[in-house]
């Protein structure tokens, strides 16, 4: 008797554990179970008291900048007497994982985002206008119109520019002049030429480190295209990629991938990896290439000679060179508490100290009209490369777009068939089309 | 079990170094680059240069492994504990209770095992959210029970099988009730196979990385396999000196566990359902 | 056990009572989940946007008019079968040998269990750098050995990439089939094996024809549970290769993920999810008849 009792309460409780999970369940117990969640969300606090703002990211979780982070999140400790908790993943994750968090409605108060990851979450209406947060005028006397336009979608600055450069052709300077250039190439026949003498110089050098999987592959695949006056969309949205233009750049790809130039497996991680141990000539990066060099033991000032900037060879002499543009920004949710207290990380973010710190160690480029004229930034010889390539760089043309990465995988995988030798280039062309067409 | 002929003999052999190197080297390979300076991490020595402990003490002393590593042993030992309970109540009620719809239920476990987990997710996600259990282990540990409900409840079902009836039965004839015949009779005799289903609980919800990386997005409570996702596997160059080490340091708790319980792993697959 | 004492709980009352909890974890993690990804397969989910349409079968059709998604039924079927059947006979060759008792054996067995607990990532990583086509331990290996001049990207191209994740698995996975496979071996009854040889039968014969059948329910059980992990399997063929290159490991697996969690598209993930679990049922019923109990 007593223990048939006994045992149907032990039963019951077993019950209410594994009914927790289902919150359509009879029990609507939702104890805090073992561990408590973030501090700071339960009662609305008061701006004077200190709170716990979440910041997220994927920068704070690299090596290379890991500790600048730190520094940084010491800074606004410091100046605000707020707390900050940093939440990371990696580059390639973080466009899934804001989303995600933002429909959970965990707490996440200011984010770095990418400038490709940049339009997804602003079309998933999650974020707050800056314009609103720190006003108009304030934003306009800070930052260059082109930085704020980036940002800027439908009239609402959702947006604030943290980072602005380009993605464009990194080289060794060592390696170059072992081969016997001491000038870079500014064609593709150059380009070429100068390849077969890396090769020549060193066989296990591999000359262009082109990403050929991954998210990067068809960001790096799009300026080339441009190069060889090829476009994946035309201006009304309709597709563009089946062209003379495509196919013939598509061809230049299996030619270096037949000459050895270029290698399958190889991602951006693969390319700064080989770079970093002087197995790589050339590869596509942003500024933040440079952050790779510091945290491998290269000296700031030193980085130029192992790591220089250049720009895109060009189809003919005179062609305007390609680059994509590039950047961070930083942006601020909507269904945040601690709208104003990010407002004040933002603000640190940006001041001079930081920024330059920023720079110095990691390359990126401040973007408030006070920092970017700085003497430090103006006469940086590392970032200059950078900058001549930003004055003509673009947009990604699938920056603007929600299914940025559906695009980009139907790229890289039909380039991955040429490559492969599997399909012809033509046909690789025709079939992107087709499957761009079907989105 | 086998004639000790030539014939055996070179199998055996060709086993031993084929197999045995197959298994062994690679993992040799990672305590060694574990062990090397970073600056020899590209080098091709095996053991026989300088090592270091360098790489093992950044990871120990680095927070966040730590906590993911901590977070993986809570949420493994957290569901292998409730799965291999859940398991063991539905497998006694499989094999010694007769009601209607029993037949359908063990299939539909079975079944479950089958659907795609991938596409579970998001609803698993706005479940967990709507209970309020995203920011604590539960969101995962409950999740993971899951993995191992269906194969616990048959391998422990089959084990009750070989328990007789009678012996319950003299059991409730000397008056002892439902709770005491279970706890005190028929779960003992099935501690090898609680055993066995714990650890195969244990080591499915340790490497699953598919649930760990959508149902958590603080680092907080992300567990190793996660954790090391995205410590490693970004756009940054990759430091496989501390990866590997990571995955030395990562191994070493369960190991030593595993040191300890093997033998009832293995027994415990040994006479249980398994059993021809 | 038929009798139902009076204030006892019947025994049919106890029975459902302790599947409950089960049922309950089942529930909310498989059943609810799955009628709603059901449901969504027949809506334009995207993870971005919280509203949505119903659009019919237009994800079905957009699903089997993708060229590819062929090619994903049979990488996925390369990946389950070679995942499944090369360790499983590695694991038994290796548990005849561990079965022999010589001494260290159980120091062998123990210390082989390592590689199924070395965190999956880890062991991506790890055969990712094996694989590498410029700094690959196994090309610098060929390399030194004289069989090879060049690195070979062996993650780089189609044909060995699926390859290569497959022994990533099959190394893995090697301890577990290992452990089943010991465990049966271990069952068979010692006298039937001794009758067998007395009658003169080789040690091929005794094999196949008395300790095979003898542990025949683990060898099946542990095959097809093999199956079905392989099939569910994400782990490795993303950290080694993330589905490419030209799609080569794209399995179905993958595919959903990364239509789901990559591409935003919910509706067709849980299209792709639904015609996967149709397969699956499938394979489940195998499972089923195999563990049929007569009562």
């Amino acid at each position: 008797m007593k223990l048939s009792k006994i045992f149907s309460l032990l039963l019951a409780l077993l019950l209410v554990v594994s009914l927790t999970a289902c919150g359509g369940g009879t029990t609507a117990q939702t104890e805090a179970p073992e561990t408590d969640a973030a501090a700071g969300t339960e009662a609305a606090q008061t701006a004077s008291e200190p709170v716990n703002i979440v910041w997220a990211g994927w920068s704070g979780e690299e090596e290379a900048s890991k500790d600048i982070f730190q520094r940084m999140m010491d800074t606004y400790r410091e100046q605000t007497g707020n707390e900050v908790t940093w939440v990371g993943w990696t580059w390639d994750d973080t466009a899934q994982q804001l989303l995600i968090r933002t429909q959970g409605g965990e707490q996440l108060d200011i984010a770095q985002v990418d400038i490709g990851i940049f339009n997804t979450i602003a079309a998933a209406g999650v974020l707050a206008d800056w314009n609103e947060v720190l006003g108009a005028d304030y934003m306009s006397e800070t930052f260059e119109q082109s930085a704020l336009d980036v940002g800027n979608i439908d009239g609402k600055q959702l947006g604030m520019p943290w980072s602005m450069a380009s993605i464009t052709m990194v080289y060794n300077p060592e390696i170059l002049a072992a081969a016997g250039w001491d000038t870079v190439p500014t064609t593709i026949a150059e380009f070429e030429a100068c390849m077969a003498d890396i090769q020549a110089y060193d066989p296990e050098i591999v000359p262009y480190a082109v990403s050929t999987k991954d998210a990067t592959c068809a960001g790096d695949f799009m300026p080339w295209l441009w190069t060889f006056g090829g476009a994946i969309f035309n201006d009304d949205g309709t597709v563009a990629i089946n062209s003379e233009a495509a196919v013939e750049c598509v061809q230049w790809y299996q030619g270096l991938m037949e000459k050895g130039y270029i290698a399958m497996d190889t991602g951006r991680g693969e390319a700064r990896q080989l770079f970093a141990q002087g197995k790589v000539a050339f590869y596509d990066d942003a500024v933040v290439a440079k952050g790779q060099a510091v945290s491998n033991g290269v000296a700031p000032e030193d980085v130029v000679k192992v790591c220089s900037a250049m720009e895109r060879p060009v189809l003919n002499a005179g062609d305007a060179p390609q680059s994509t543009m590039w950047g961070h920004m930083l942006v601020c949710f909507q269904d945040s508490e601690y709208k104003e207290q990010a407002a004040q990380l933002a603000q640190v973010l940006i001041s001079n100290e930081v920024a330059l710190d920023y720079f110095t160690n990691n390359g990126m480029p401040p973007v408030t009209k006070e920092a970017a004229a700085l003497e430090e930034v103006t006469s940086d010889a590392y970032l200059s490369g950078f900058m001549n390539s930003t004055a003509t760089a673009r947009l990604e043309e699938t920056a603007r777009m929600t299914n940025a990465n559906e695009i980009k995988t139907v790229i890289t995988e039909e380039l991955q068939y040429a490559l492969l030798g599997q399909k012809t280039a033509e046909q690789a062309v025709a079939d992107m089309a087709a499957r761009l067409e079907a989105l | 079990m086998f004639q000790r002929t030539t014939a055996f003999r070179i199998f055996f052999w060709l086993c031993v170094i084929l197999i045995g190197g197959f298994v062994f080297l690679p993992l040799l390979w990672m305590i060694n680059t574990a062990l090397k300076p970073t600056d020899l991490t590209f080098t091709s020595y095996f053991f026989t240069g300088p090592l270091t402990l360098d790489n093992i003490l950044h990871i120990v002393t680095d927070p966040k492994i730590m906590t993911y590593l901590k977070n993986s042993l809570w949420v493994s030992f957290g569901s292998s504990f409730m799965a291999t309970l859940v398991a063991a109540l539905a497998g006694y009620s499989f094999s010694k209770f007769r009601y209607r719809g029993r037949k359908f239920v063990m299939g539909m476990f079975m079944m479950s095992q089958a659907f795609p987990q991938a596409i579970l997710l998001l609803a698993i996600y706005a479940m967990m959210n709507k209970a309020g259990l995203l920011g604590s282990y539960w969101a995962l540990i409950i999740s993971y029970v899951v993995f191992t409900l269906p194969v616990g409840t048959w391998t422990l079902k089959s084990y009750f099988d070989q328990i007789p009836d009678s012996l319950m039965e003299s059991a409730k004839l000397d008056g002892a009730g439902n709770l005491r015949i279970m706890l005190q009779i028929v779960f003992p005799l099935a501690v090898p196979g609680m055993v066995s289903i714990a650890i195969y609980g244990f080591v499915w919800s340790w490497n699953d990385l598919l649930y760990s990386m959508t149902l958590v997005t603080d680092s907080a409570r992300r567990t190793l396999a996660s954790g090391l996702v995205m410590t490693f596997l970004g756009e940054a160059s990759t430091n496989w000196g501390y990866m590997m080490a990571a995955s030395v340091v990562a191994a070493i708790p369960v190991t030593i566990i595993f040191v300890f319980l093997q033998r009832y792993f293995i027994q415990g697959l040994t006479s249980g359902a398994v059993k021809g | 056990m038929h009798s139902i004492r009076n204030g006892r709980l019947s025994d049919r009352q106890v029975g459902v009572l302790l599947i409950l909890p089960g049922l309950a974890v089942f529930a909310a993690i498989i059943l609810y989940p799955f009628v709603d990804a059901i449901l969504m397969s027949f809506t334009d989910r995207s993870m971005i946007y919280p509203n949505y349409d119903w659009v019919g079968l237009e994800n079905y059709e957009k699903v089997f008019k993708d060229p590819y998604f062929g090619k994903t039924l049979w990488t996925t079927i390369l990946f389950v079968v070679g995942s499944t059947v090369l360790p499983y006979v590695l694991g038994m060759f290796w548990a005849i040998v561990l079965n022999q008792g010589f001494r260290g054996s159980e120091f062998l067995r123990g210390v082989t269990l390592v590689n199924w607990i070395v965190p999956g990532t880890a062991i991506g990583f790890l055969w990712s750098w094996i694989f590498n086509g410029q700094y690959g331990i196994l090309n610098s290996l060929l390399k030194a050995l004289g069989i090879l001049d060049t690195g070979i990207s062996w993650l780089g191209q189609p044909g060995t990439a699926l390859l290569c994740v497959i022994i990533a698995r099959t190394w893995q996975m090697l301890p577990w089939y290992m452990a089943f496979l010991l465990g049966g071996l271990q069952s068979v009854s010692l006298e039937q094996v001794e009758a067998a040889h007395i009658d003169g039968a080789n040690n091929l014969q005794t094999f196949f024809r008395v300790i095979l059948p003898g542990m025949k329910q683990t060898a099946l059980l542990i095959f097809v549970l093999g199956l079905i992990g392989n099939l569910q399997h994400f782990d490795l063929p993303w950290t080694m290769a993330q589905g490419g290159p030209a799609r080569a490991t794209t399995t179905l697996s993958i595919e959903v993920y990364t239509t789901a969690f990559k591409n935003w598209n919910m509706g067709k993930a849980a299209t792709v999810g639904t015609i996967w679990a149709v397969i699956l049922a499938c394979f489940s019923c195998i499972y089923l008849k195999l563990n049929q109990d007569e009562d």
